[in-house]
C-alpha cells in the first residue's frame, strides 16, 4: 500500500480490496500516515470491495487521526463502494468525495 | 491456552537417520554428528530397514545415499514423499555423483539438499544444522496451527451453542403459529455471525441477527459478549430503538476502534400483523408476499453498533404483513460483492420470483432453496459466515 506525503496531507493508496487479509499492510501504511502531518486521505480509486474488517480499518484510521486532531478524507470512491458506505452510514460518518 | 511465544528449538536433540549401504560411510557420518553434539542417530542400510527404523523412531532429518543396491536413494525418497506419515521429513542426499542431472533428479524426488562425497565435516554439520533447525521449526509451526485449528473448532462449537436449539424453535413455532427454518454455516476462519429468537409475550416475538467485523476467535468472543448484552437488556426487546441504543452505547465503550457489529432486528406483533424493523448497517430484510406475488426489501442501513456511543443512527420501518408471507433474514455473505464477481446474485429479481413460486411455499422450502443456490455458487465466494433465518407467520387459530 503506497503512502504519499506532502507538507499538509498524506495519502494512502488503497488496492482493489480492503479485507481481513490486508490489515497488516494497512496498519503499516496507517502508522506511516500518522507519523506525517495534515489531512489523511484514503484514495479509493482502485478500491472495489471491502469486508467488515476493511470497514473497521477505516474506523480505526478516523479514531487515530482524531486523537491527533487531524481529519480523514476518503477520495475517488466508486458507486459500488459508495453503496456500501451508504448502507453503514459511513457517508455521514466520514468526509467523502465521490469519483468524478 | 496457546503459548505466548514459541519455545526455543533444541537442535542437538534432533533425531537423524543415516541411510547408506556402506557401513563405514554410516559410521563416519554418525561419528561426525555425535562429535558435534547430535546425540540421537540411527542407521539403515536398505529400503526395508528405512521404514522399520522410521516406524520405531521417526527422524527429524534423513541423510540418504543415492547409490544403493536393489532400491536406490531417489526411489526411497519418492516413497517417503508419497507417504503422508513421512512426507514432511526433510531428506538430504549424499552422493559421489556430481552431475547437474542427478542433482536435479534428487531435488525432483523431494530432497531439500545435496552433499557431494567425499564429505567435508564442516559442510556436513553446517547443512545438517540448517535443515534440522528448519525441520523443528516446521514441526513447531504445524503443532501451533493444529492447536489454533482446535481452538477455532471449540470457539465454533461455543458460538453454535448460543444459537436457538431445535427444541426451543419447535416451541416458538407452536406458540406463535409460525413456520421457521434457520441455518448457520461458519467459514473456516470463523466470523462473527449470530442470531437469536426473542420471545416477548404470547403474541410478540423478535428476531435479531448480527455480524461482527473481523474473523477468528476474537469475533466468536464478541458474539458471546453480544449474546450477554441481549439478555441484559431484555426489558427493551419490545422497543427496538431502545434496545439498539443500549447495546450500541455498551459496545461503543467496550469494542476496539476497528470493531463493530452490523445488525437487524424485527419485532413481529402476530395479533396486529405488523412488523417493526430496525437496521444498523445490515443487509435489507426480504419479505416475500405470495398473495400479491411480489417481494419487498426493508431498509436496514444505519451506523453499525459499537461505532459511536452518541449516534443512534439506525433505519426504522413499521409494515403490515399477511399470514404466509416469508421474511428472510440473512447475513452479508449472501448479499456481498464476491458473488456478483462470479455473475451470481441471489437477491436479483429472477431468483426471488423463483422463491415466490415455490411449492409448497414454506419457510423451510425458501431456506433450502436459497441455501442450495448459495452452496452451488463457486466456493471461492464463501469466505464469510452465512446465517439464514426464514420466518413465516401463519393464521393464528384464536387470533
Amino acid at each position: 500500500m503506497n503512502v504519499a506525503t506532502t507538507p499538509d496531507s498524506c495519502t494512502i493508496q488503497l488496492g482493489e480490496k480492503l479485507t481481513f487479509d490486508h490489515h497488516v499492510p494497512f496498519r503499516a501504511a496507517l502508522k506511516e500516515a500518522l507519523a506525517a502531518k495534515g489531512v489523511i486521505q484514503l484514495d479509493c480509486k482502485s478500491l472495489n470491495y471491502l469486508d467488515s474488517a476493511g470497514l473497521g480499518m477505516l474506523l480505526l484510521t478516523k479514531t487515530e487521526a482524531e486523537k491527533q486532531g487531524r481529519k480523514v478524507m476518503l477520495i475517488h470512491i466508486n458507486s459500488k463502494v459508495m453503496a456500501l458506505f451508504q448502507l453503514v452510514h459511513f457517508d455521514k460518518h466520514f468526509n467523502l468525495a465521490e469519483s468524478i | 491456552m496457546l503459548p505466548p511465544s514459541a519455545p526455543q528449538l533444541n537442535e542437538k536433540g534432533a533425531h537423524i537417520l543415516i541411510i547408506d549401504d556402506e557401513p563405514s560411510s554410516c559410521l563416519l557420518l554418525a561419528t561426525i554428528l555425535h562429535g558435534a553434539g547430535f546425540a540421537s542417530t540411527a542407521i539403515a542400510h536398505n529400503d526395508t530397514e528405512v521404514f522399520a527404523e522410521i516406524s520405531r523412531h521417526p527422524p527429524d532429518l534423513i541423510l540418504l545415499d543415492i547409490i544403493m543396491p536393489r532400491v536406490n536413494g531417489l526411489e526411497v525418497c519418492q516413497k517417503l514423499k508419497k507417504n503422508a506419515q513421512t512426507a514432511q521429513i526433510p531428506v538430504v542426499f549424499l552422493s559421489a555423483l556430481e552431475g547437474v542431472e542427478v542433482k536435479t533428479k534428487a531435488f525432483s524426488a523431494g530432497g531439500v539438499d545435496y552433499i557431494t562425497k567425499p564429505y567435508h565435516k564442516k559442510e556436513v554439520l553446517a547443512r545438517v544444522a540448517t535443515h534440522v533447525r528448519n525441520s523443528l521449526a516446521m514441526g513447531q509451526l504445524a503443532a501451533y496451527n493444529h492447536a489454533v485449528g482446535q481452538e477455532l473448532l471449540m470457539a465454533e462449537a461455543f458460538q453454535k451453542s448460543l444459537l436457538p436449539s431445535d427444541e426451543s424453535l419447535q416451541t416458538y413455532k407452536t406458540t406463535y403459529a409460525l413456520n421457521l427454518a434457520a441455518a448457520f454455516l461458519p467459514c473456516t476462519q470463523l466470523a462473527g455471525d449470530h442470531w437469536a429468537f426473542l420471545p416477548i409475550d404470547k403474541q410478540t416475538f423478535g428476531i435479531f441477527l448480527c455480524d461482527f467485523s473481523g474473523h477468528g476467535i476474537a469475533a466468536a468472543f464478541e458474539v458471546v459478549r453480544l449474546h450477554s448484552l441481549l439478555y441484559e437488556f431484555r426489558p427493551f426487546w419490545r422497543t427496538p430503538k431502545k434496545l439498539f441504543k443500549h447495546i450500541n452505547k455498551r459496545l461503543s465503550a467496550q469494542l476496539s476502534a476497528a470493531s463493530f457489529a452490523t445488525a437487524h432486528y424485527a419485532v413481529f406483533d402476530t395479533n396486529a400483523r405488523m412488523v417493526e424493523v430496525l437496521g444498523a448497517g445490515a443487509p435489507a430484510l426480504l419479505q416475500l408476499c405470495p398473495s400479491q406475488k411480489t417481494f419487498m426489501f426493508h431498509n436496514c442501513s444505519g451506523l453499525p453498533l459499537g461505532v459511536d456511543a452518541h449516534k443512534a443512527d439506525f433505519s426504522y420501518t413499521k409494515t403490515p404483513y399477511q399470514p404466509h408471507d416469508i421474511f428472510l433474514f440473512y447475513s452479508d455473505a449472501l448479499s456481498e460483492a464476491p458473488h456478483k464477481a462470479f455473475g451470481v446474485d441471489f437477491l436479483a429479481a429472477n431468483p426471488l420470483q423463483t422463491l415466490l413460486n415455490l411449492k409448497p411455499f414454506t419457510a423451510d422450502a425458501a431456506l433450502k432453496h436459497t441455501l442450495s443456490a448459495y452452496l452451488s455458487a463457486p466456493s471461492a465466494t464463501r469466505n464469510d459466515d452465512l446465517t439464514l433465518v426464514a420466518v413465516q407467520p401463519l393464521e393464528k387459530r384464536n387470533s
